[in-house]
C-alpha cells in the first residue's frame, strides 16, 4: 500500500539514493541507522495510513476490496522500483526463516500478531479468549488484541496460512514491518499498520488467535526461546505507554500503527540498523531488552551492548535526542541550517581560540605590540565597564548590606514565583518557630526601588541579584519606548503570562527539564521617565501622578494587584486552591526599579508602594582592590597608590559623592589606553609590562595645565577645569619678579587670568558656591574683625541677587564672574598647597554638610525631608488635623518634634520570653495608660511601626538584627547630625514593640467595629479580625470548614468521635479536592478517608 | 483618639476662650447678613484658623463642618498641569495657593471665577454667597493678588473671601483696603495656662500649675505648640511633676548651640562649623527666617545691651536679604559673620561698623 503514495516513494528514493546500497548487505554506519529509524517513524504513517483508512471501516466488502487493491499495488511496486528491490533484500533477510511475503494482508496480520504475540503477557491472556487450538504462543498472541482491529481483519484472510503468520511472529517481524513500511517495500506491512488504534475488535480476536497460532509456529520454527520472552516485556511496556498517552498516539500523524507498535518498530529498526548482521538472522532479532526501570523510562539495550532509555511519555525519547531530530531533518534531505549552524559554531570556537591566543600574545608581548589601535584588533572591544561587570553575586563590589537587602527582597518572591519550593522550605521551617517570624514580616511590597548616585552598580546589582535568586532579568531602560500604553502591555505580558520558556515550572507535576527561568523585570533609570507629556519636573503638580504615563501605568498595576490580592486572601477563607478569583491581574514577578534620584517628582507616587533600598557607597578599599585586579588582568603593573589615586580622583568629580566605581573604571581604562599609546612618557617598563605610576595618574587626571586643557581635554582633565579655576582663584603663582611695587602687577594680571578662566568655564553658580565653600579654610590675611569675610558675603549677596534675577532678565549675565573675582581679590594668596582639595580635611566626609559637596548634600537631604513631610501630611488621620498642619514647615517645627516625644514614651516594658521570642509588654496600670495614649497619637498621625531587619555596618561583626522602623519616618526629622552633645536617646526596641502590638490590637478592634457597622455583627468574633491567620488555619486542617458562603460546614456527626481522635493524632492529612454538585460552584477539600468512607 | 490640638478645638464662636471681643464681633458680622471680605492675620498658633472655622459654622450652621478634600488639576498657560488640593464643604472652599508656587495666579483666576460665577443653589443655605478661605495669603504672588482685586468686587454677591496671613506686610494695599482687617493676637501666657488647665481637665490629666506655666512660657505664646507640648509631656512621662523637664524641640536646641559657638569664637573656621549646622537645619525644612529669628534672640540673650540694637538691626537686614535672594545659606552665614564682627569690634572698643 505504501507504494500507492507516490510521495512516500519519492521520499524514499531521495533518501535512500544517498545511502550506499550496503544497506542490504553490510550494516551502514550508525548514522544511517538513525536515519532509517527516523524514517521508520515518520514515514510509516503517511504511506500506510492512506490505504489503511478504508480498512478501518470494518465492512467486509470494503476490506476485501481493499486487500485486493493493496495486493495488486504491492505486486506492482515490487516489479517497478529499484529501491524497493533494494529494500526487498532486507526483508528477505528478516524473513529468512519464514516464507517470502505472500500477500499484503497476511503480513499485516502477521506483524501485529508477531509483534504482540511474542510477548506472553499474562494480562492479555486473561482478557483474551484463548482458542484452545492455538499453541501456547497463540495464547500469548491473544494479548495483542489491543492492536488495531484492522490488523485483525486482515488477519482473517491470512489466518488460514499459518506460515504467513509465522513470519510476522518473531520480533524480526516487527522490525521487518517497520522497515518495510518505511521503504514501501512491503506492500503488506502498510496494510497492517493502517489498522490504527481503534480498538473495537474484540470480536476479531478469535481471528487473531489464528495468526497467533502462526506465532506459535514461528516460535517452534525458530529456536528463539529466550528472545520472545524479552520481546514480550517490551511490547507490554509499550502498550502501557500507548495507553497512558493516547494523545501522543493521536498526535503522530496518520498513525497506521498503534503507538506501541510504532514504538516497537522504531526501536527495532534502530537496533536492526545498528546491527545489520543481526537483521539477517531473523532468529536474533533485536536483542532489545526492555527493562521496566520505572514508570518513566524504559531502558533498552541494544545488541551491541549499548543501552539507552526510552521515556514512556514520549513516543521515542532516546537519550540521544539527536537521533530523533536528525532523523526528522534527514527526511527533508540534508538540513542546511543545521550545517550552517554547526559551521558557525565551529568558526566561533576557532575564533575564540584565536582570540584567546591573541589575548595571550598581547598580554605577553611588550610595547612592541602597541599600535595606534589601543586594543588588540582580534579582541572583542568591550569597555572595561562592561567587561568587568559583575556576573555573580559574589563578584559584586559594594556595600554588602545593600546587596543582601535586595536579595532578601527577591527571596520573598519565592512564595509567589516558586510556590512549591517555597512551601517545602516553609514546611521545614515550621518545625521550628520560624513561622512566627514569617508572620510578622511586614507586608511584601511588589516593587523594589533601588536608588543611589551613579556608578555604584545599581543596575548590575539588580541584574545579578535577580539571577542569583533564579530569575531571568529583563530590562526596560530609557532607550525603550516608555509611553504608558506601550509599557503597560509590555509589563503585563512580562509579569503575568508565563513565558514559553518558563511554562514548565508552573505545570506542577510535569517539570520539564529545560524549563526556563521566570523573569524579573528591571526598570532602569526610572527617574528619567516622562509620562504622557506632562511628566517632568517641578514642584507642585507635575509629578503628582495625574498623568505621568509610565508611573501611572505602573501604579495602576500595583493597585490592581492589591485588590486582586485582597480578594484572594478574602477568598482564601475556606479553601486553599481557589484559583478562580485570581484571574484578575496580579503581579507575579518581581519588579526592580533603578533610579538615581529617589525624590524625582515623577517617582513621588511610586515611593509609597515601593520597597526603597538605598545603594550605599562601597568601601573605597574594595574598589581599589577590584581596579587593581583589573589592571593586573589587563596586563599592567601598578605602582603602589596609583590605583588609589585614580579612585580618589574620579570619585571626587562632579556633585556625586565618593564611591563612583564606574567613574574609576572609566578613568582607569582611559589611563591605560593612554599609556599604551604613549611611548615616550613616564611609563616605565618592567618585564615587558607597563607600570602605572601615581605620577602618570596625576598627570592624566589632574591635568593641571591651565590654559590648554580646553581643546585637548580628555574627559578627565575637562572635569578638572573647574578645579583649576578654583585653584587659580585662591592661589597666585609666585612670579619671580614680584617684589615691592611690582607686587601689584601680578595681582592685576592674575585677576585677568582668573576672569578668563572663569568665563571660559561658565559655571558661575557652581564656582561661586565652591568659593563660598572653600574660603574659610584658606589662608588669607585679615584683621580680627572679619572684614574680608563680611565683604565676601556682600559679594555673595550680589551674586545671589544676580542669579535670582537672571531667571527673568539676562542683562546682568556679564557680571556673574565678579563675585568670583572678588574672592580672588580677597582671599588669594601665594601660600598653601597648589591643590585646593588637599586642604580639605581628609575626614571631611564624616562631618555632615562640609566640604565642596555640602550644598549638593543639603539639597538632596532637603528633598528627602520634604517628601517625608508630605507623607506625614498625607497620613494625618483627620481632615481637620491636616488643615491645622497645612504647612510643611509647621509640621517640621511643631508637629514632628512633639510627636516624636509622644511616640517615645518613658515606659519600661517587661520582656516575656514566650515561645522562642521575647515579647515585650507593660504591666503597670499607669504605663498602660501611657501606651494607650501613645497609640492614640499614632492613630491620629497615621504613624505605624514596621519591623525590619537591620544590617549592621560591615565593620561590625554583630550581623543583623531586627528593628522597628517608623513609617512615615517622623523620627528622622528629629535627628540632627550636627547636633553636639547628648542626642535624643534611641527609642528602645521593646518600647516600639509594645506600641506596635497595641496599635495592631486597636486596629483590629476598629476594623471589627467598622465591619459590624456595615454588615451587622460578625458571626464569629474571633474570626473577624486577623486575616493573616486564615492561611494558618487552612494549613492546620482541623479548623472549621466553611462552605462557599463562609458558613461553617457541619461535620457529619456519625463517627464524629473516632474521627476526631484521628485528626488529632496525625496533623497532616491527605486532602482531596472534591467538586461537589453540578456546577463546581461548591468546592471543598475533604479528607481522603472521608472520600473512602463508603468504600471501606 | 486624635491629638489634643484637634480633639478639643473649639467648634463655635461661643466656645472660644480668649479674645472674646473679637468673637462677639465676628458673631455679629456673621449674623448681620452683610458679611465683608476678611483679612485675618496674626502669628501662628494664635487661633486664626479656629476662628474662621467657628465663623463659618456661625454663618452656615453645622453643614460647614462637613469637609472633604478634592484634588483638582489646572493647566497653566505653558500647558503644564498642576495638581491642587481643595478643602471644601457645601458652603465654602479652602485653598492654599502658595502650594503651587508661582502658578498661584492660574489657580486664583480659574478657581475663584468658577466659584463666583455659580450661585449658591442650596436654598436651605443660610447665606447667598460662598466663602473662599485663602490660606497663607501673604505668600500670594503679586500677580495673584492683582487677580484677586477685581474679582473681589465684581463677584461679591456670590463670593466672600477670607484671607489668612501671618502678617499683612506682603499684601498689596488694594487688597487691604477691600477687606476688613482682623488681627488675632497670640494668646497671653495666662490665657494659655487657662486653656491647658481646661484641656487637661477634659482629658482627665493631672494638671500641674507650675508645669503649665512653664509650658506656656516655652511655647512662645503659640497655643498649638503649647498643647502639643502638654500632650508630649504627659505621653512621655508616667508621673508628671512640676519640674518634669520639657525638652525644647531639637532644632531649637541646635540653634542654641549655634549661638553659643558664635559667641565663643570669631574665626572663619568657626563659620565653617556653623555652616554645616545651618545646612542641617535647612535640610530639616526649618525656614531660614525662623532660624535667623531664633538665633537672633538667643544671641541677644547673651550679649551686651549695647550691642542688642545693632544685632537686631543686622538681623533684620539679613532677613531682608533672605527674601531677596534664594541662597539662604549665604545670608545666614553673613549674619553670623556680621555678628562676629560687631562683637569683636565692641570687645576691641571700636564703634564703627
Amino acid at each position: 500500500m505504501a507504494s500507492d503514495n507516490l510521495p512516500s516513494d519519492f521520499d524514499y528514493t531521495l533518501i535512500f539514493s544517498d545511502l550506499p546500497p550496503s544497506d542490504d548487505g553490510c550494516p551502514p554506519s550508525d548514522v544511517l541507522a538513525e536515519l532509517y529509524a527516523a524514517e521508520a517513524v515518520h514515514h510509516d504513517p503517511p504511506s500506510e495510513s492512506h490505504p489503511d483508512l478504508p480498512a478501518d471501516t470494518f465492512s467486509d466488502d470494503l476490506l476485501a476490496l481493499h486487500t485486493i487493491a493493496s495486493e495488486r499495488r504491492k505486486l506492482l511496486n515490487k516489479k517497478g522500483v529499484v529501491i524497493q528491490h533494494r529494500l526487498h533484500d532486507n526483508k528477505p533477510i528478516f524473513r529468512s526463516s519464514s516464507l517470502p511475503p505472500d500477500s499484503p494482508t497476511p503480513r499485516r496480520n502477521a506483524p501485529r500478531d508477531r509483534h504482540f504475540p511474542t510477548p506472553e503477557s499474562p494480562i492479555r491472556k486473561n482478557s483474551i479468549p484463548v482458542e484452545t487450538t492455538t499453541t501456547a504462543a497463540a495464547a500469548t498472541s491473544t494479548s495483542f488484541r489491543s492492536s488495531p482491529p484492522l490488523m485483525m481483519m486482515s488477519d482473517l484472510p491470512d489466518a488460514p496460512s499459518p506460515e504467513a503468520l509465522e513470519y510476522p511472529d518473531s520480533d524480526a517481524e516487527a522490525s521487518v514491518e517497520v522497515i518495510a513500511e518505511d521503504m514501501a517495500e512491503d506492500p503488506t506491512t502498510p496494510k497492517a499498520k493502517p489498522a490504527p488504534p481503534p480498538p473495537p475488535m474484540p470480536a476479531f480476536k478469535p481471528n487473531f488467535s489464528i495468526p497467533l497460532g502462526g506465532g506459535g509456529l514461528f516460535s517452534k520454527k525458530i529456536s528463539l526461546a529466550p528472545k520472545p520472552v524479552e520481546v514480550e516485556e517490551k511490547p507490554i511496556d509499550l502498550l502501557d505507554e500507548a495507553m497512558m498517552n493516547p494523545l501522543e498516539a493521536a498526535s503522530s500523524p496518520p498513525i497506521a500503527m498503534s503507538p506501541e507498535q510504532e514504538e516497537a518498530t522504531s526501536k527495532f529498526t534502530i537496533s536492526e540498523l545498528n546491527l545489520p548482521s543481526f537483521l539477517r538472522e531473523p532468529i536474533r532479532p533485536p536483542v532489545t531488552r526492555p527493562m521496566m526501570t520505572g514508570p518513566k523510562e524504559v531502558e533498552i539495550v541494544m545488541a551491541d551492548g549499548r543501552s539507552f532509555m526510552v521515556a514512556r511519555k514520549e513516543r521515542i525519547r532516546n537519550p540521544n535526542a539527536s537521533m530523533e531530530t536528525t532523523g526528522k531533518q534527514s527526511f527533508y534531505g540534508v538540513d542546511i541550517h543545521g550545517i550552517l549552524d554547526d559551521l558557525a559554531a565551529e568558526e566561533r570556537r576557532g575564533a575564540k581560540a584565536a582570540e584567546t591566543a591573541a589575548a595571550m600574545i598581547t598580554a605577553c608581548s611588550s610595547t612592541a605590540h602597541i599600535t595606534t589601535d589601543p586594543k588588540p584588533q582580534g579582541k572583542k572591544q568591550l569597555l572595561w565597564t562592561e567587561k568587568y561587570r559583575a556576573k555573580k553575586f559574589t563578584d559584586l563590589v559594594g556595600d554588602e548590606r545593600t546587596h543582601r537587602e535586595v536579595l532578601r527582597w527577591l527571596k520573598k518572591w519565592d512564595q509567589i514565583v516558586f510556590p512549591s519550593a517555597h512551601r517545602k522550605a516553609k514546611r521545614k521551617l515550621r518545625s521550628g518557630d520560624a513561622s512566627k517570624e514569617d508572620e510578622q514580616e511586614p507586608e511584601h511590597r511588589k516593587i523594589l526601588l533601588l536608588h543611589g548616585p551613579p556608578g555604584l552598580g545599581k543596575t548590575t546589582l539588580a541584574h545579578v541579584a535577580a539571577m542569583q535568586a533564579g530569575y531571568e532579568p529583563l530590562e526596560i531602560n530609557a532607550s525603550d519606548d516608555r509611553s504608558a500604553t506601550a509599557v503597560k502591555g509590555k509589563i503585563v505580558d512580562m509579569l503575568t503570562i508565563e513565558g514559553v520558556k518558563s511554562c514548565g515550572l508552573t505545570s506542577g507535576k510535569t517539570q520539564q527539564k529545560n524549563a526556563g527561568k521566570p523573569t524579573a523585570l528591571v526598570i532602569d533609570e526610572i527617574d528619567g521617565v516622562t509620562g504622557g507629556g506632562a511628566g517632568g519636573s517641578g514642584g507642585a503638580g507635575g509629578g503628582g501622578g495625574g498623568d505621568t504615563g509610565f508611573i501611572k501605568a505602573l501604579l495602576d498595576l500595583i493597585q490592581a494587584d492589591k485588590t486582586a490580592t485582597a480578594e484572594k486572601s478574602a477568598a482564601m477563607g475556606g479553601r486553599r486552591r481557589n484559583k478562580k478569583s485570581l484571574d484578575k491581574f496580579r503581579i507575579l514577578r518581581p519588579i526592580i526599579a533603578v533610579c538615581n534620584d529617589l525624590y524625582a517628582p515623577a517617582l513621588k507616587p511610586l515611593r509609597q508602594y515601593a520597597e526603597v533600598v538605598q545603594m550605599r557607597n562601597p568601601p573605597m578599599a574594595l574598589i581599589i582592590d577590584r581596579l587593581e585586579w583589573i589592571f593586573e588582568k589587563e596586563g599592567y603593573v601598578t605602582e603602589d597608590g596609583a590605583v588609589r589615586k585614580i579612585v580618589e580622583l574620579s570619585s571626587m568629580s562632579g556633585g556625586t559623592r565618593k564611591g563612583d566605581m564606574r567613574g574609576a573604571l572609566v578613568n582607569g581604562e582611559w589611563i591605560a589606553t593612554r599609556m599604551k599609546l604613549d611611548k615616550t612618557t613616564a611609563t616605565k617598563h618592567k618585564e615587558g609590562k607597563k607600570i602605572l605610576t601615581r605620577k602618570a595618574v596625576e598627570d592624566e587626571l589632574v591635568g593641571s595645565r591651565i590654559g590648554d586643557n580646553d581643546g585637548k581635554g580628555s574627559s578627565g582633565s575637562g572635569r578638572m577645569a573647574a578645579r583649576d579655576a578654583l585653584d587659580a582663584v585662591f592661589h597666585i603663582k609666585k612670579e619671580p619678579s614680584a617684589r615691592g611695587a611690582a607686587a601689584k602687577i601680578p595681582k592685576k594680571s592674575s585677576l585677568q587670568k582668573v576672569q578668563d578662566l572663569v568665563e571660559g568655564i561658565g559655571e558661575f553658580d557652581k564656582l561661586t558656591m565652591d568659593c563660598f565653600s572653600l574660603y574659610p579654610i584658606k589662608n588669607f590675611n585679615d584683621d580680627s574683625l572679619l572684614s574680608k569675610p563680611n565683604a565676601a558675603y556682600d559679594w555673595l549677596f550680589f551674586s545671589d541677587l544676580l542669579s535670582t534675577r537672571l531667571s527673568s532678565d539676562s542683562s546682568g549675565a556679564s557680571y556673574l564672574s565678579y563675585p568670583i573675582l572678588a574672592f580672588h581679590h580677597l582671599f588669594s594668596s601665594t601660600a598653601g598647597p597648589n591643590n585646593p582639595f588637599n586642604l580639605l580635611p581628609t575626614d571631611a566626609s564624616e562631618l555632615l554638610f562640609s566640604g565642596l559637596t555640602a550644598d549638593w548634600e543639603a539639597r538632596e537631604a532637603t528633598k528627602e525631608t520634604t517628601s517625608i513631610l508630605a507623607t506625614i501630611h498625607s497620613s494625618l488621620s483627620s481632615a481637620s488635623l491636616s488643615q491645622i498642619f497645612k504647612n510643611p514647615s509647621t509640621i517640621a517645627m511643631e508637629l514632628a518634634p512633639y510627636i516624636n516625644r509622644i511616640l517615645s514614651p518613658c515606659i519600661t516594658p517587661v520582656l516575656v520570653s514566650g515561645s522562642g521570642m521575647a515579647i515585650a509588654s507593660v504591666r503597670r496600670e499607669s504605663e498602660k495608660r501611657i501606651v494607650k495614649r501613645t497609640v492614640d497619637a499614632m492613630e491620629a498621625v497615621g504613624a505605624r511601626f514596621e519591623k525590619v531587619r537591620v544590617e549592621q555596618a560591615p565593620g561590625v561583626v554583630a550581623g543583623s538584627g531586627w528593628a522597628y522602623r517608623m513609617e512615615p519616618p517622623i523620627d528622622a526629622l528629629g535627628i540632627f547630625g550636627t547636633f553636639e552633645g547628648q542626642k535624643m536617646e534611641v527609642v528602645r526596641y521593646a518600647v516600639r514593640q509594645v506600641l506596635d502590638q497595641e496599635w495592631r490590637k486597636v486596629k483590629v478592634i476598629r476594623e471589627n467595629k467598622v465591619r459590624e457597622g456595615r454588615m451587622g455583627p460578625a458571626r464569629e468574633g474571633a474570626e473577624a479580625g486577623v486575616q493573616v491567620q486564615f492561611e494558618e488555619m487552612d494549613w492546620k486542617t482541623e479548623k472549621v470548614k466553611r462552605d462557599f458562603f463562609g458558613r461553617v460546614v457541619e461535620v457529619r456527626t456519625g463517627e464524629e468521635g473516632p474521627r476526631k481522635k484521628r485528626k488529632t493524632v496525625d496533623k497532616r492529612d491527605v486532602w482531596v479536592s472534591y467538586n461537589e454538585g453540578f456546577s463546581n460552584a461548591v468546592r471543598k477539600g475533604i479528607r481522603l478517608d472521608e472520600l473512602m468512607e463508603g468504600l471501606i | 483618639m486624635p491629638l489634643l490640638v484637634d480633639k478639643h478645638r473649639p467648634r463655635s464662636l461661643e466656645a472660644l476662650h480668649y479674645h472674646e471681643g473679637l468673637s462677639q464681633r465676628l458673631k455679629a458680622l456673621a449674623n448681620s447678613g452683610d458679611f465683608p471680605h476678611l483679612l485675618i492675620y496674626g502669628p501662628s498658633g494664635a487661633g486664626k484658623k479656629t476662628r474662621i472655622v467657628a465663623t463659618l459654622k456661625e454663618l452656615y450652621g453645622p453643614g460647614a463642618e462637613k469637609i472633604r478634600i478634592d484634588s483638582r488639576i489646572f493647566t497653566t498657560t505653558s500647558n503644564r498641569k498642576i495638581e491642587f488640593n481643595i478643602v471644601s464643604s457645601n458652603y465654602h472652599l479652602e485653598i492654599t495657593p502658595s502650594d503651587v508656587g508661582t502658578y498661584d495666579r492660574v489657580v486664583i483666576q480659574s478657581l475663584l471665577k468658577e466659584t463666583a460665577q455659580t450661585q449658591q443653589v442650596d436654598t436651605s443655605a443660610k447665606q447667598r454667597f460662598k466663602v473662599v478661605v485663602i490660606n497663607e495669603a501673604e505668600h500670594l504672588s503679586r500677580d495673584a493678588q492683582a487677580a484677586l482685586r477685581r474679582t473681589m468686587e465684581k463677584y461679591s454677591p456670590n463670593l466672600r473671601l477670607i484671607l489668612v496671613a501671618n502678617s499683612t506686610a506682603n499684601i498689596i494695599p488694594p487688597i487691604k483696603s477691600r477687606t476688613l482687617l482682623v488681627r488675632v493676637s497670640a494668646p497671653t501666657e495666662g490665657e494659655i495656662e487657662g486653656i491647658l488647665k481646661y484641656t487637661a481637665g477634659l482629658e482627665g490629666l493631672e494638671y500641674r500649675e507650675a508645669l503649665g506655666r512653664r509650658i506656656a512660657k516655652d511655647s512662645g505664646r503659640n497655643l498649638r505648640k503649647a498643647l502639643l507640648m502638654l500632650e508630649a509631656v504627659y505621653a512621655q512621662n508616667e508621673i508628671v511633676k512640676d519640674d518634669t523637664p520639657i525638652p525644647p524641640p531639637d532644632y531649637e536646641a541646635l540653634i542654641s548651640q549655634i549661638a553659643d559657638e558664635v559667641l565663643a569664637e570669631h574665626t572663619p573656621a568657626r563659620i565653617m562649623q556653623v555652616r554645616s549646622k545651618f545646612y542641617d537645619l535647612l535640610t530639616h525644612c526649618i525656614p531660614a527666617t525662623v532660624i535667623l529669628k531664633l538665633l537672633t534672640f538667643r544671641l541677644i540673650e547673651k550679649c551686651d545691651d549695647a550691642l542688642k540694637a545693632d544685632v537686631i538691626k543686622w538681623s533684620a537686614f539679613y532677613e531682608h536679604r533672605l527674601h531677596s535672594g534664594s541662597k539662604v545659606i549665604f545670608h545666614l552665614e553673613a549674619f553670623v559673620a556680621k555678628f562676629m564682627r560687631i562683637l569683636e569690634g565692641y570687645l576691641m572698643g571700636m564703634v564703627d561698623f
